[in-house]
């Protein structure tokens, strides 16, 4: 799967100019300053915006977690059958993958932030085969975060997963990285993403240290 | 409960209901005499029976109208009443009468049409002005309606004079279910039909907007252009509806608000069939106080305000816990 040549304009401007890069099976991690436009490329993949020019080549379903959602008071059954796409048995059993077995009739606006991005991503796994995920770390304490983690790394080896995140922790369980900044996107390897690259795209400082088996990323906070 | 509980319970009360809605009014009838022969028949099944048929068809129908723009626009407080849709319609059905008095012929042609018009144009500036805040909406939606009801107040000084037949003040601002044919009652139940069985269709759609106007749109769903659609829908059902019996307010805001405490869910697929059934006893018994249970007859919205004010107030109150 690929992205070729894409621009997409949004409210008189380009956000996108020329954007180019492969899909790769397992997990693909935008990254990018605010505002770089991550979200406007998950959304144009999953063709809610179209493009001014250039084309996304995907196949299969599109499977989509938002980054923001509405606090729904409804069973988080009907929430995995919202839309109407597939049956309660393939919803409950993507629920038990994410560590949510017997959750389907607790309150969806009732549960923590971090378990209803879990519900949502049950939902977005269920539906698809490419599957968009919006910041799906944002928010979270060490130990949701980590769950969501375990979930992706897990599914990766069946879903290819697009997500776009701050959190460069994900950096250690990705296959690709897109780098979007100032409309513009550089594809490279996770090991690339160095130090230098980093700084460069963020515009502070940020060393990269290995420990335990892998990379933690430390931003200057002091420049 | 569970849905298919409530909507039972619904059922089971509209025969009673419909028992006393019947004896009650000028003239209290004793059901041991509906069946006899002379005055008593006429006013039973001539004029009363039509009318209560009216009142839970009509009930239903505003619940529906309420429940699908509760979840459509995630906003707790909003009905056709609110909206100033009801007003809007008024306010359009009122205009018909002016045309009328201009000597054009066929008022019934246009009457419906004028006030679906108004009544769109009142929930379209009420939506726009709100823009999505739940209680800017609602201000809007006060204004809107307080703009119409004037504009209605001032035209009816004008025509009274010169149209006597003309339905009067109350009607057009708080609603009388009387004088209604059988033939409305058919227009009625085809709407209220037509609104229910395509709302429960669409219920699985529609929780998906209340969830994520972006989910939505990757499941190829225009949610504004499904949002316009629906508020089409429901004004052309509240302008049939206000043109027959005046405005009828707050049984689209609290039915669904009842529905969803009974049932502990708010998804269009249990709060939509659950307020088709409830709207129809709630109007059915509204109704039925206001046309003389308390021993005069006063307009319908004057008895459904006084039900669905602790509603509101519960509502808010459950708003602002969520907020802490
Ligand atoms: N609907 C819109 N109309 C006009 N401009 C928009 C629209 N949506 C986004 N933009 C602009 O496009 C740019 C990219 O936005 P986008 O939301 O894609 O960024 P992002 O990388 O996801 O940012 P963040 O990290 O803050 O989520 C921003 O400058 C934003 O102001
Ligand atoms: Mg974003």
């Amino acid at each position: 799967m690929q992205v070729r040549g894409l621009s997409v304009r949004l409210g008189g401007s380009y956000v996108l100019e020329d954007v180019s890069f492969d899909i790769v099976e397992g997990l693909n991690l935008v990254l990018g300053p605010n505002g770089a436009g991550k979200t406007t490329l998950l959304r144009t993949i999953a063709g809610i915006y179209k493009p001014v020019k250039g084309r996304v080549d995907v196949r299969g379903e599109v499977g989509y977690m938002p980054a923001e959602f509405a606090d729904a008071y409804m069973p988080v059954m009907d929430v995995l059958l919202a839309g109407g796409r597939r049956s309660p048995g393939r919803y409950l059993a993507w629920l038990k993958a994410v560590g949510l077995e017997g959750f389907e009739n607790r309150i969806f606006s009732e549960l923590s932030t971090g378990q209803k991005r879990l519900v949502l991503l049950a939902k977005a796994l269920a539906e698809g085969e490419l599957v968009l995920l919006d910041e799906p770390t944002a928010n979270l304490d060490p130990a949701h975060k980590a769950l969501i983690m375990g979930v992706l790394q897990r599914v990766k080896k069946l879903k290819t997963l697009v997500v776009a995140t701050h959190d460069l922790d994900l950096v250690n369980i990705a296959d690709n990285v897109i780098l979007l900044k100032g409309g513009s996107a550089i594809q490279m390897r996770p090991e690339e993403l160095n130090e230098k690259v980093l700084s460069a795209a963020y515009g502070i400082p940020i060393l990269v240290v290995e420990a335990d088996g892998r990379k933690l990323f430390l931003p200057r906070y002091d420049v | 409960m569970r849905p298919g509980t409530l909507i039972l319970i619904s059922f089971l009360s509209i025969p009673p209901l419909t028992i006393l809605f019947l004896s009650t009014g000028a003239v209290f009838v004793p059901p041991d005499k509906f069946l006899a022969s002379g005055p008593y028949s006429l006013i039973v099944w001539e004029i009363r029976l039509p009318a209560a048929i009216a009142a839970a068809l009509i009930g239903s129908i505003l619940a529906v109208s309420g429940a699908v723009m509760q979840i459509l626009y995630r906003n707790p407080l909003l009905d056709p009443y609110i909206a100033g849709t009801a007003s809007g319609a008024a306010f359009g059905a009122l205009l018909a009468y002016l045309l009328a008095t201009a000597g054009r012929a066929y008022f019934f042609l246009y009457q419906v049409p004028l006030a679906f018009l108004f009544a769109a144009i009142a929930s379209a500036v009420t939506l726009a002005v709100g823009r999505g805040n739940v209680y800017a909406t609602v201000i809007a939606g006060v204004a809107v309606s307080y703009l119409f009801s004037a504009a209605t107040t001032i035209g009816l000084s004008y025509l009274s004079s010169r149209v006597p037949q003309i339905p009067p003040l109350a009607f057009w601002l708080f609603g009388y279910i009387d004088y209604v044919s059988y033939r409305v009652d058919a227009a009625l139940a085809a709407i209220a039909a037509a609104l229910a069985i395509a709302a429960i269709k669409e219920a699985r759609r529609m929780d998906l907007i209340a969830i994520s106007d972006e989910m939505a749109k990757v499941r190829r769903i225009r949610p504004d252009g499904y949002r316009l659609a629906w508020i089409s829908a429901i004004s052309l059902s509240t302008a049939l509806i206000v043109s027959q019996v005046g405005v009828i307010g707050f049984v689209g805001l609290m039915v669904p608000h009842v529905a969803r405490l009974a049932l502990r869910n708010g998804s269009a697929t249990a709060v939509i069939p659950a307020s088709a059934a409830l709207g129809a006893p709630v109007l059915l018994a509204s109704d039925a106080v206001a046309r003389g249970l308390l021993g005069f007859s006063a307009p319908v919205t004057a008895i459904t305000s006084i039900f669905s004010a602790p509603v509101i107030v519960l509502v808010l109150h459950a708003g602002k816990r969520a907020e802490r």
